[in-house]
């Protein structure tokens, strides 16, 4: 079966996408399954099974884009971890025309807080959490940032989730649509989280960065607020974006003017108290 | 104008740009994904540009090429950046390298850089120098590539080159050859042809001569054995051959070819960029060549089989005739690259490796 997958800036085409993962995609990404089938693709991912005995035993299945295969085959059950993967290795590898920051994005009021960190550092937990509480998400993992008007560019996406943090999020927030948990991928345990209707979704705009924050999630600590100075704040960015040193001076013209317009802070934090007022707070 | 885009359709492109006006989305996105395959995007939009057809393309595949245009244009930089530390690390050993393929074609700023993605850096030294240059860029960083037991001493025993080596701070790999053809293969190349008459830059780096660096270039693809993504090289020796052609005369080429032992080579890149790219090539360096060569025998090899194999590997225009055809030219590059007591054993080894991998699996060497 083919499939399209709309995410509003990017049209993904998944071939031969097995049934058994429908239920999970139609759920997670509304309308914007199958959306537009007339208009033209970015992506094409395509799944195989690996070999003609590993259908039958220990099955397999393994993602192409194109003729690359830049992952590992997993067991069926991890499909769709490694699926959401896959779009990300694709935006990450392909798209230059925006500068990437590895980041998830949470908005309100039309301004934009990014918050940067490695993977662990509870930043998808974070921005789940807030867009089930009336923020809205752009990603939960790249900041797309356009080169000319330097605003942050949303995505129609389910957010992911590690580990502890899924029961985390059931426990806080028992009515949100999370996917079957996928056991043992590289990464630990993965749920995915839907976080707007497509509907939703179509109303959002592009968003002026007002925020950085770069958070770390610690167990029984009080919340941590530390303000960085900007240039700290710039390197850091650098740091975490994907593809700043491919952008050139494109990519330092909107860095600067991200900069330019934000405040920066570190926060640690073990519980989202507190920390609601501190984010209404950036966004005033 | 029908849907989807077919071999020969794909082809035209490149002799017939404004055959692009007429295309629709469907197969611009087919297009995109061809050239995506082949690391062919960025070179597509520089292709474009150089025929004035940018501004007929829709704002979809727009949005593709110059994304791909960005990526190249950077690595370009890093090209001339990275040949800048070469230069320097090897002048401490008195090596002077001779820049290869795309380095070269980046430092002489031939008309295929424009758009090029590279995976490494080819540098070519004398074979006498090779033990200092090895130990001049570990000095530098450089790290010997990792590689199983029985590639490893492949390389040593039979290949032209080094093990590849990586620059884990840089993110760079280069490749160290002491000559441009596998001295297996029974071909010996007189170090003169190397290391004299070479092009040598404003900065002091050097590439080899013009001629050379075509020759180069055509005897890389016709004893190369992977052909998914030759496209890319056949249109590299039609681009240079046409900077070559706009100062000098190409039976001069045809003569050095003859020379060194690639007639047929030679034949085969002016016939196939007749076919593909609509020249005249053939008919220019006919009394040159031909006497030389069996035409009836080579033109039907051209035709129904290297023609066929370079066609991109891709499944939107792939028919069971080229993966056949590429298929073929595997064997016959590892046949031109090694005799048959070498051969057999080799092909024994890789054999049950890949029937482990289709029982397995094709991931089952992975570490």
């Amino acid at each position: 079966m083919n499939t399209i997958l709309d995410l509003g800036i990017y049209r993904f085409a998944i071939e031969h996408c097995p049934s058994f993962i429908s239920p999970s995609l139609a759920a997670l990404y509304d309308n914007s399954l199958g959306l537009f089938p007339e208009k033209p693709i970015d992506y094409h991912l395509t799944i195989k099974n690996t070999s003609l005995i590993r259908r039958f035993i220990k099955p397999q299945v393994c993602i192409y884009i194109d003729n690359q295969r830049p992952f590992h085959p997993v067991k069926k059950s991890l499909l769709l971890p490694s699926l959401e993967w896959a779009l990300n290795w694709c935006i990450a590898s392909f798209d230059f025309n925006h500068l990437l920051i590895h980041s998830s994005v949470i908005v309100k009021n039309g301004k934009a807080i990014i918050c940067p960190a490695q993977p662990g550092s509870g930043k998808s937990t974070l921005a789940t959490y807030f867009g089930l509480r009336g923020w809205r998400v752009y990603s939960d993992e790249m900041a797309i940032i356009n080169l000319h008007s330097h605003l942050v560019r949303p995505m129609h996406r389910p957010s992911s989730l590690k580990n502890k943090s899924i029961d985390v999020i059931k426990h806080l927030v028992p009515e949100a649509v999370i996917s079957p948990v996928a056991k043992g991928t590289h990464k630990g345990d993965i749920a995915h989280v839907k976080l707007m209707s497509r509907l939703q979704y179509d109303e959002l705009v592009d968003a002026e960065v007002v925020a950085v924050v770069f958070p770390k999630y610690r167990s029984n600590q009080k919340l941590n607020i530390n303000t960085l100075s900007q240039t700290a704040g710039f390197s850091r960015l650098v740091h975490h974006a994907f593809n700043y040193n491919v952008l050139g001076i494109e990519g330092f013209q909107t860095l600067k003017s991200v900069v330019d317009n934000s405040q920066f802070f570190d926060i640690s934090y073990s519980s989202y108290d507190g920390l609601s007022d501190f984010l209404d707070g950036l966004i005033d | 104008m029908k849907d989807t885009l077919t071999q020969s359709l794909f082809v035209d492109i490149f002799s017939t740009p404004h055959l692009l006006e007429q295309f629709n989305l469907k197969q611009w996105e087919q297009l995109l994904r061809i050239l995506r395959g082949a690391d062919m995007l960025g070179s597509f939009y520089y292709f474009l540009d150089k025929n004035a057809q940018l501004s007929n393309v829709p704002d979809f595949a727009i949005a593709h090429l110059r994304s791909a245009k960005r990526y190249s244009d950077r690595q370009v930089q890093q090209i001339s950046a990275e040949t800048d530390i070469l230069q320097q690390t090897l002048q401490t050993v008195d090596c002077r390298p001779i820049f290869l393929k795309g380095a070269a074609y980046v430092l002489n700023k031939s008309s295929n850089h424009l758009g090029r993605v590279m995976t490494d850096i080819d540098i070519l030294v004398p074979k006498a120098d090779l033990e200092s240059v090895e130990n001049a860029l570990k000095l530098d960083g450089w790290i010997e590539k990792v590689l199983d037991d029985y590639d490893q001493q492949y390389y040593r025993k039979w290949a032209h080159e080094l093990a590849p080596f990586t620059h884990p701070e840089r993110g760079a790999t280069l490749d160290v050859h002491h000559t441009i053809i596998p001295p297996i293969s029974g071909i010996t190349v007189p170090e003169s042809f190397l290391f004299n008459e070479n092009i040598v830059l404003e900065d002091g780096k050097e590439t080899l001569s013009e001629s050379m660096v075509i020759l180069h270039c055509l005897v890389h693809l016709f004893y190369n054995e992977d052909y998914e993504k030759s496209f890319r090289d056949i249109l590299d020796i039609h681009l240079l051959l046409l900077d070559y052609e706009r100062n000098e005369d190409i039976s001069q080429i045809c003569v050095l070819a003859r020379n060194l032992g690639f007639n047929k080579e030679f034949y085969y890149a002016c016939s196939i960029t007749d076919q593909l790219f609509r020249t005249q090539r053939v008919a220019a360096v006919n009394s040159c060549i031909t006497p030389f060569i069996d035409t009836r025998l080579t033109n039907f090899f051209i035709r129904n089989i290297i023609l066929a194999a370079l066609i991109p590997s891709h499944d939107l225009l792939d028919k069971r005739w080229n993966k056949l055809a590429r298929y073929i030219m595997f064997l016959r590059g590892h046949f031109l690259k090694m005799p048959l007591g070498v051969l057999v054993p080799h092909f024994w080894v890789k054999s049950r490796r890949a029937l482990v991998m289709l029982v397995m699996g094709p991931h089952h060497y992975e570490k």
